[in-house]
């Protein structure tokens, strides 16, 4: 599994209207970005064993905290596959939710790399 | 404003936590639904609660419809919940949510819809305030200007409550005015209700600040001590007789010596009886019957201890 990056590809987070809707404050948008790193392997977590034990309730559940902790940076396609998973999960369509975690996760794992960049050019 | 964040969300509760800052309010965050509650429903509720409709425990909507059984000293309850969640603002209207806002949240709205929330609120706290200022005018006894029964019985309920849940004591007198019957029969009733009027006077004056006195009916007062002990009380009820007696009373029909009865029970810390007003009331009655006839001019106090 290899993350759908290209060169022109749009970046996942949306950081200038998040920094935007905060009046421009760069601390503010630091902390939320590191809330989110240190947040996602959990959530990601979380909803993988869901998924492998079986318990779809459990995943919807997490599904729906990890859109809830996407929903403030993006509204693009991240968002779009949490929402599919949780959809699924609610629907008790085991498959479905496979396959829109293998949908999401390269999406989540470009986004870990652009919030590490952000706080890497805020730090330097 | 103080306001109390229920929402298990981090992000949204730094977002939140931001835009209270920006705005100068206290912000308190409940872990779940039911510390949410529990902060909403102690002593000193917030004035704003701002709650996921998602939030563990005890959900926005339930939260919402317990906050609203609370009366005036209800805080402003803003609903969170994301854009697809329409189901979820439907029924937060329906349960009485007095705002509800969508997420992801902007700062920038979120902001004026705090500016809104503490207007309504301020507005809120005020008509109430003033709601109670009219109904406290309205429960003033017009002849001696102390309560009158109804006020005073509620604050017996709300001091018995006080003292259960602050662990302390209370002291609780009635006090009768001795062969009233011959007074108002030798001197007419207008110099009784003079005589009243002064006891009622007589007995602010010699009480502390903080104690209440009432008109129980008639010729009887009902007195609140808060805090004041056993150890006290005895002497706090000597001082009040002597006041009453040190000086005749001048009346339209000449003075008028007086003395009274007063019966009392001195509540321990944690006693059985802080809960029970009408038992606390029949104790007091039957003390002061003690005292009027053992010859009337004494104080019967007893003493209850915790069980």
């Amino acid at each position: 599994m290899s993350p759908p990056q290209t060169e022109s590809a749009p970046p996942e987070l949306e950081l200038p209207s998040l920094l935007e809707r905060i009046h421009g404050n760069r601390q503010a948008m630091a902390r939320l970005l590191v809330l989110l790193r240190d947040l996602l392997p959990g959530r990601i977590e979380a909803l993988q064993q869901a998924l492998a034990a079986g318990n779809l309730q459990e995943a919807g559940r997490a599904a729906h905290a990890l859109r809830g902790s996407l929903s403030t940076f993006t509204t693009g396609p991240a968002l779009q596959f949490a929402g599919d998973v949780e959809r699924a999960c609610l629907a008790l369509d085991a498959a479905a939710a496979n396959a829109g975690v293998n949908a999401l996760m390269p999406r989540l794992l470009r986004i870990d790399g652009e919030v590490e960049a952000w706080l890497q050019r805020e730090s330097s | 404003m103080r306001a109390v964040i229920a929402d298990a969300e981090p992000i949204s509760r730094a977002l939140l936590g931001e835009a209270l800052a920006r705005a100068g309010h206290l912000t308190e965050v409940a872990r779940d639904g039911l510390e949410a509650w529990r902060l909403v429903a102690g002593d000193d509720p917030p004035d704003l609660l701002i709650a996921d409709w998602r939030v563990a425990g005890l959900d926005g909507l339930e939260l919402c419809r317990r906050v609203r059984g609370l009366g005036p000293k209800a805080p402003f309850v803003v609903l969170l919940a994301a854009a697809d969640e329409a189901q979820a603002m439907a029924e937060g209207i329906a349960a009485g949510v007095d705002d509800v806002l969508q997420k992801p949240l902007r700062l920038d709205v979120l902001e004026l819809r705090l500016r809104l929330a503490a207007r309504t609120q301020t507005a809120r706290l005020e008509l109430a305030r003033m709601r109670a200022e009219a109904a406290s005018r309205s429960r003033v006894d017009q002849l001696t200007g102390v309560d009158d029964r109804l006020a005073i019985s509620s604050r017996l309920e709300a001091e018995l409550s006080r003292a259960a849940r602050t662990k302390s004591a209370l002291t609780v007198l009635l006090l009768d005015v001795d062969r009233f019957r011959d007074i108002n029969d030798a001197f007419g009733h207008e110099a009784g209700d003079t005589v009243l009027v002064t006891i009622a006077a007589r007995c602010r004056k010699a009480l502390r600040r903080y104690d209440v006195v009432g008109r129980w009916g008639g010729e009887e007062f009902l007195l609140l001590l808060p805090g004041c002990t056993a150890d006290h009380a005895q002497q706090l009820a000597d001082r009040l007789l002597q006041a009453i007696r040190v000086d005749t009373i001048p009346t339209s029909q000449g003075r008028v010596a007086i003395t009274c009865s007063l019966g009392g029970i001195c509540l321990d810390v944690g006693a059985d009886e802080s809960n029970n007003p009408e038992q606390v009331v029949k104790a007091v009655e039957r003390a002061t019957e003690e005292a009027a006839a053992a010859g009337g001019d004494r104080a019967a106090i007893f003493r209850v201890e915790a069980s």
